[in-house]
């Protein structure tokens, strides 16, 4: 295998050996942090649709140019007579199902990112409907007081005494655009779309925000899970302008969404390997021609070409995972500041495994060129310049 | 003082490995404009140490080269480099051209050292390669030369900007004998005619009886010196030297 | 200064010198595709900004949280009798003013951008208020019957029928919500928002979209542009669960967003150009540890160590800018095949590059530094080694 001797001759060239894995590592920890960000995406993305199992959310389209839906949108306008025709159709279960008023109050913080904060109105008694699922910090979901309101998470904090960095808790009051509300209850640590949520009565969003007669959207519960199909399809023949989505529809939209996004990210990683892989296959080559002495004498004395072909790899393989391996911690790091949210365990050692995959493949296709350039040294050739 | 180049003592110590290695014990020498010097001695016996010290290459572990007057030790690495470029001529054993610049390009680019202008590049280049007789391969790269040809364009380059001073490490270490003998007259010619002061290295007291005067080296020390100037001489005189060479 | 020798050693070692050139150009193409995007859209917002001179937008008021305003897209909601007491105002100019409603038809596919198509909602008779500063490329800035509609040129191009190659034009037809619409005037290339207008009656944009009595903005124009200010205190008085926005206010809001856009940006293109000189160094130091005897030699010969210096030195930047030069096509071709029609400038990746080749020379001079320390360093005698 003559590993042994790919390590000697790293170590013999410290400096060189240095600046590769130093390259390497750079070049790793941006492809890492490519993928961070990515993976908050669909992390966020899993646990939004998620929430939707077994729903049928209605929603006025805008004509996409394979970009997508806003999800869910700010500018989905329905009239109340419509939306009442949807939630009385057949296999609807009313007491899960409402109509629903968005209302962007801070933009997205990152982009294709649900607004920070969302006020979400919902008519009382109907709270499952955008609630169903959602576990509860602290209090209950009933918005039966017209100034009730649920918060989420990130919205409790918002909203919390100024100074305090104290979430509001249930029963707290707080002051929303210029209206007194009571907190009844907070919730859990949710996707994004839910931790900025601010959940009133319909009737208290659609007069606070200037909205009379329309509503957003309309979520509708299948009294039985097969009925999921049958009801979409009765929405689209009865309001073709009208779009429904079940889960599936949403995991769809919510991928053409951040599309751009991956494609960006994608070009990204795949030049960073590219650079990866030259900065490798440079080094190992010159060191290579260096060693066409020493390469000639192992060939002379019998060994095969399988074993130097091995060494060179194994050089080039333990320059990238060293890399690599340098460049995790980095990662955690710079993931941490930008995306502010630090992997769990298990996902981290996904993400490491696959690094270290990524590398060993790096280190491989770095090691050809050198390689069989390696492997053609005749031993006589080597030792005549002496 | 009419000497070119003296040296006062001069000891040259070496450590490698741990291991102290004097290979110059206190020589002491001075060599005259136009002379044509020989230092002969056997490998190890640190005749090339000497020389790299003379070319203000390398410093003495003690003692002093002084090259027309200036001692060597006094000056900074730019002053060295400097009297390397414009009055030191060096002719390296292995040839040293670089590999990727044609003949002409290597006697070219030493002048550029000595700050002359291209027009006055190429003349001189032009003259020298005449003066060696390389002009039909001068745009050849050293690769396509042989090995009298590579000497031949190491000497041009070492004339090139006009120095006070050549040096020749072994000259003719990597020649047949007859290609030797071509570049050993040449160097005798160029003193000769053109009154260049030559120091050459060697091993080979045939190549040493080119020259005016012969110093004998062994273990880092002169054992004997001869003038051999005028054929009755040389006989004898190297005789002498063979005998203190075999001791 | 050496120039020719740096070019022959690179010549001798091609394989490796293309080697490091290639990956040096990867990593500046990705560096001029971020730059060139980035500068492209702040060049965009500028341009997006300047219509919004002397004017002021009212709209609901957000919180303030750390987020990047999105004009026009933020869902907010006024009431009509809400809009017409900001029309009757005292000081401002009723012509170029009107309520707005705006709705997304389609969306962007890059983030922070205005929807790639808009239906913009504007009183007829006051168009200026949101035309103000565009020409029209052909037909009339004027709204006279309720199917009439102006199109920005982005719009054109996306309601061109299917299999034409040439997008709509003053004359012909639309259709929006099942209901066709006579195009009345197409305006001159506009940015953002203007270029991806689809402009229609107020009244029919809330009947199509189901608005009744809703809009969701007025833009408003000071009868003297001097007064701007004091009527943006008097409606944020008056109305203080609205926002009025001047130019400066929608520059700020602007800055922030491109603030945050920034920082990601600066991550990857300070990690891109670390990797750049690292390649660069290795192969650098790499040839000049080959050429020991060379430059050995060299210094023999009387070469200073200034000389030496130059000579890496300038292999180095040779590899940079060669490099950052082979990069600039690539990253043309790739901007405008990603970007599609979403950026009209390729402008904006020219003006970069000469920033490019300026950081390209630096790379080149920082990468070697190690190395050229290095070959100052060897000694004449090193020429003598191999003996």
């Amino acid at each position: 295998m003559l590993l042994d001797l790919a390590i000697k001759t790293i170590w013999r060239r410290k400096l060189r050996s240095l600046l590769t894995i130093l390259g390497v590592a750079v070049a790793i920890q941006l492809y890492l942090m490519m993928n961070g960000i990515m993976s908050y995406y669909d992390q966020d993305i899993q646990r939004q649709v998620s929430a939707f199992a077994g729903k049928v959310f209605i929603q006025r389209p805008m004509e996409t140019i394979d970009a997508g839906e806003d999800f869910p949108s700010m500018n989905s306008s329905i009239g109340m007579e419509t939306a009442s025709s949807i939630l009385s159709l057949d296999g609807v279960d009313r007491n899960t199902s409402s109509s629903v008023l968005f209302i962007a109050l801070a933009s997205a913080s990152a982009p294709n990112m649900p607004p920070a904060l969302l006020a979400v109105g919902i008519e009382p008694g109907h709270e499952k409907a955008f609630l169903g699922g959602i576990e509860i910090e602290a209090g209950s979901i009933d918005l039966s007081g017209s100034n009730s309101v649920i918060l989420g998470e990130n919205a409790a904090y918002y909203y919390g005494n100024p100074g305090s960095e104290e979430p509001l808790e249930p029963g707290d009051s707080v002051s929303i655009q210029g209206k007194d509300f009571n907190v009844v209850g907070v919730l859990k640590t949710a996707s994004n779309l839910y931790s900025g949520a601010v959940i009133m009565p319909l009737e208290t969003a659609q007069d606070l925000f200037d909205y009379p007669d329309t509503v957003s959207a309309v979520i509708l519960t299948a009294t039985r899970l097969e009925k999921v199909g049958s009801i979409k399809v009765a929405v689209q023949e009865k309001f073709p302008e009208l779009k429904a989505f079940n889960q599936g529809d949403i995991a769809e939209n919510a991928n053409n969404i951040i599309a751009m996004q991956r494609y960006f990210f994608k070009m990204i990683n795949n030049s960073v390997i590219l650079a990866t892989v030259m900065v490798i296959t440079i080094v190992v080559m010159v060191t290579v021609m260096e060693q066409r002495k020493e390469i000639g004498t192992l060939r002379a004395i019998g060994a095969k070409r399988g074993r130097i072909f091995s060494m060179v790899v194994g050089q080039s393989v333990f320059l990238s995972v060293i890399g690599g391996v340098l460049a995790l911690p980095i990662s955690i790091v710079t993931n941490n500041v930008l995306v502010k949210a630090l992997l769990s365990a298990a996902e981290t050692l996904t993400v490491w495994l696959i690094t270290m995959g990524a590398c060993i493949l790096i280190g491989i296709l770095a090691s050809l060129l050198p390689a069989w350039l390696a492997i053609h040294v005749d031993p006589l050739e080597a030792l005549k310049f002496e | 003082m009419n000497v070119i180049v003296e040296t006062q003592k001069v000891t040259k110590t070496y450590v490698m490995n741990g291991i102290a290695v004097e290979a110059v014990r206190g020589v002491d020498l001075a060599v005259q404009p136009g002379e044509f010097v020989a230092i002969v001695g056997p490998s190890g016996s640190g005749k090339s140490s000497l020389l790299h010290m003379l070319g203000a290459m390398d410093k003495p572990t003690s003692g002093e080269v002084i090259f027309k007057g200036r001692a060597l030790s006094k000056m900074g690495d730019g002053q060295r480099t400097d009297l390397r470029a414009k009055d030191i001529g060096f002719i390296f054993q292995m040839f040293n051209l670089l590999p990727m610049l044609s003949a002409f390009e290597n006697v070219e680019v030493a002048m550029r050292f000595a700050g002359k202008g291209r027009k006055d590049r190429i003349a001189r280049t032009k003259e020298l390669m005449d003066r060696v007789g390389l002009t039909e391969r001068a745009r050849h790269q050293p690769r396509y030369l042989s090995g009298g040809e590579h000497q031949r364009v190491a000497i041009a380059r070492a004339l090139a900007n006009n120095p006070a001073l050549v040096l020749a490490d072994e000259p003719t270490g990597n020649l047949d004998s007859k290609t030797g003998a071509g570049i050993l007259e040449l160097l005798r010619d160029i003193c000769d005619r053109e009154n260049q002061t030559v120091i050459i290295v060697t091993h080979d007291f045939r190549a040493a009886s080119y020259a005016d005067r012969v110093l004998v080296l062994r273990d880092g020390r002169i054992r004997g010196e001869a003038k051999i100037k005028g054929a009755a001489d040389t006989h004898r005189a190297l005789n002498q030297l063979l005998e203190l060479e075999l001791q | 200064m050496l120039w020719d020798i740096a070019l022959k050693n690179l010549w001798r070692r091609k394989l490796r010198t293309i080697l490091a050139i290639l990956g040096v150009a990867t990593a500046v193409q990705l560096y001029l595709m971020i730059s060139g995007i980035f500068t492209t859209y702040e060049q965009d917002t500028q341009h997006q900004l300047s219509a919004f001179a002397g004017k002021i937008v009212v709209e609901r008021q957000m919180e303030e949280l750390r987020g990047i305003a999105d004009f026009t897209s933020s869902g907010s909601s006024l009431k009509a009798e809400t809009a017409e007491e900001l029309l009757a105002l005292e000081g401002i100019d009723r012509s170029s003013s009107s309520a707005m409603i705006f709705i997304p038809i389609a969306r962007s596919v890059m983030p922070y951008m205005p929807p790639a198509v808009v239906a913009v909602g504007i009183e007829p008779g006051h168009e200026k208020a949101f035309l103000g500063g565009f020409g029209m490329e052909s037909g009339s800035a004027a709204l006279h019957g309720p199917d009439d509609v102006i199109l920005g040129q982005n719009a054109a191009k996306y309601y061109q029928p299917e299999g034409s190659n040439t997008p709509i034009a003053q004359g012909q037809t639309i259709e929006i919500q099942g209901q066709t619409f006579n195009v009345v005037g197409v305006l001159k290339q506009a940015p953002q928002i203007f270029g991806n207008a689809v402009i229609l009656p107020l009244e029919t944009a809330q009947k199509i979209f189901d608005r009744s009595n809703i809009v969701s903005s007025v833009i408003l124009t000071a009868a003297r542009v001097e007064d701007t200010q004091a009527l943006k205190t008097e409606i944020t008085t008056r109305f203080p669960t609205l926002t009025a926005s001047t130019q400066d206010d929608m520059t700020k809001n602007a800055n922030v967003m491109l603030e945050a856009m920034t920082k990601l940006m600066s991550l990857i293109k300070n990690s891109i150009i670390v990797v750049a000189i690292v390649v660069i160094t290795i192969v650098v130091f790499v040839a000049v540890m080959e050429q020991r005897r060379e430059i050995g030699i060299l210094r023999a010969i009387g070469a200073n160590r200034w000389r030496i210096f130059s000579l890496v030195a300038g292999e180095s930047m040779i590899i940079s800018l060669l490099g950052a030069t082979l990069a600039l096509p690539f990253a043309v071709f790739f901007v405008q095949w990603g970007m599609r029609s979403e950026f009209n400038s390729i402008p904006g990746i020219f003006q970069v590059w000469w920033q490019s080749i300026a950081v390209a020379a630096v790379i080149g001079l920082i990468a070697s530094l190690l190395p050229a320390w290095k070959a100052v360093h060897v000694e004449p005698l090193e020429a003598m080694r191999y003996e």
